[in-house]
């Protein structure tokens, strides 16, 4: 998900909110007359009935309302989106040719490297982008019996990995952990012997 | 350059942004079947039509500003979603390269250190927070004694963790 569509995600909560807070406290105001005080006491809708009733208006309802829909089913599959392109160019690069790298799957054989050296259970990579920067991710769960020190060393041998890969310094790494996966109570495994 | 953004959790904007193109296709939804209805290709009455008769004749009333109070209110909840800003999900450790740590991940990391200390018969975490962790242990043994030993594995083991344990 990109920062592009977060911010477009606050901006369309934002709008709808602050519409909803006016209808509410339009309505509210109807009743109290706290704020203005020359609104009509009854509703008419003779008006609207009128357009509602006419030939035309399921079509054009259906047609706004097909465009809306297919605005809402684009937006939740936005968020299912994949960033942009996760390859980087190397400094070798010049007018003879490019050099570019495919810094997913750098993520992800860091992170199977992080899983045999680390105590590190299912580990997992993915690529961030901040700017001109690139972040190589590497996600995973600590192990319950896992040694602090084995854990950061092994932690700062794969960003130095990283590191020596990309020598200028615009692909970095980091190490996420969570706790491990607790196991369910109430499961026990039975052996039966004869 | 170094990337100095924490790992957060996903905004809560995009759940509610998520909820509203859900209603949207709710909506395109309910105008198609305003069109099937209308022309009579399956049997029915056109929904927009009887909100609009629904309509006809409100006039302001306790229940209405009750109705504005409610709306209000939930607009008032998709504001705050809008800008509340994400949650940091992990903490910072002491390390030569970029680790980050969940609490319960650090928890669990102070739980084994706890539990590997002489003296100790089992160890819990019982209470984890970004600022604190609570681990409780069980010994056969003279429980000061133990509690020292725990506490000086646990302090030679921190130099990764994210805050004194």
């Amino acid at each position: 998900m990109t920062r592009t569509l977060l911010g477009l995600d606050r901006l369309l909560v934002l709008v709808v909110g602050l519409a909803l807070v006016a209808l509410g406290l339009l309505a509210v105001d109807w009743q109290y007359n706290l704020v203005l005080s020359s609104y009509d006491q009854t509703v008419r809708t003779g008006a609207a009935e009128d357009v509602v009733t006419t030939a035309w208006w399921p079509w054009v309802l259906a047609v706004a309302g097909v465009l809306l829909g297919l605005l809402g089913l684009w937006w939740l599959l936005a968020h299912l989106r994949r960033e942009a392109s996760s390859t980087t160019r190397l400094s070798a690069s010049d007018e003879t040719g490019r050099l570019e790298v495919d810094v997913r799957s750098v993520a992800t054989a860091a992170a199977a490297h992080l899983g045999t050296i680390a105590p590190v259970v299912d580990p997992s990579g993915t690529v961030r982008s901040y700017g001109a920067t690139t972040l190589v991710e590497l996600r995973g769960r600590v192990d319950p019996a896992a040694d602090v020190e084995a854990l950061t060393e092994a932690v700062a041998t794969t960003s130095q990995h990283v590191a020596a890969a990309f020598p200028d310094d615009r692909v970095e790494c980091r190490v996420v952990l969570d706790a491990p996966q607790r196991r369910r109570r109430g499961r026990t495994t039975r052996v039966r012997v004869r | 350059m170094s990337v100095s953004t924490p790992p957060k959790a996903r905004p809560a904007a995009v759940l509610g942004a998520a909820l509203i193109a859900v209603v949207l296709i709710a909506v395109a939804a309910v105008a198609v079947r305003e069109l099937v209805v209308s022309q009579r290709w399956a049997s029915g009455s056109p929904w927009s039509l009887d909100a609009v008769r629904a309509l006809d004749g409100l006039t302001p009333s306790v229940g209405v500003a009750a109705v504005g109070v409610v709306i209000a209110l939930l607009g008032l909840v998709l504001v705050w979603v809008a800008i509340k800003p994400a949650a940091r999900t992990h903490l910072q450790a002491h390390a030569d390269g970029d680790l980050w740590l969940s609490a319960p991940a650090v928890a669990a990391l102070a739980r084994g250190v706890a539990d590997r200390a002489p003296g100790v018969i089992s160890a819990d975490a019982t209470r984890v927070s970004r600022r604190r962790i609570t681990v409780e242990v069980v010994t056969s043994g003279d429980p000061t004694a133990v509690a020292e030993r725990v506490d000086s594995a646990l302090q030679s083991q921190s130099r990764a963790s994210p805050g004194p344990p």
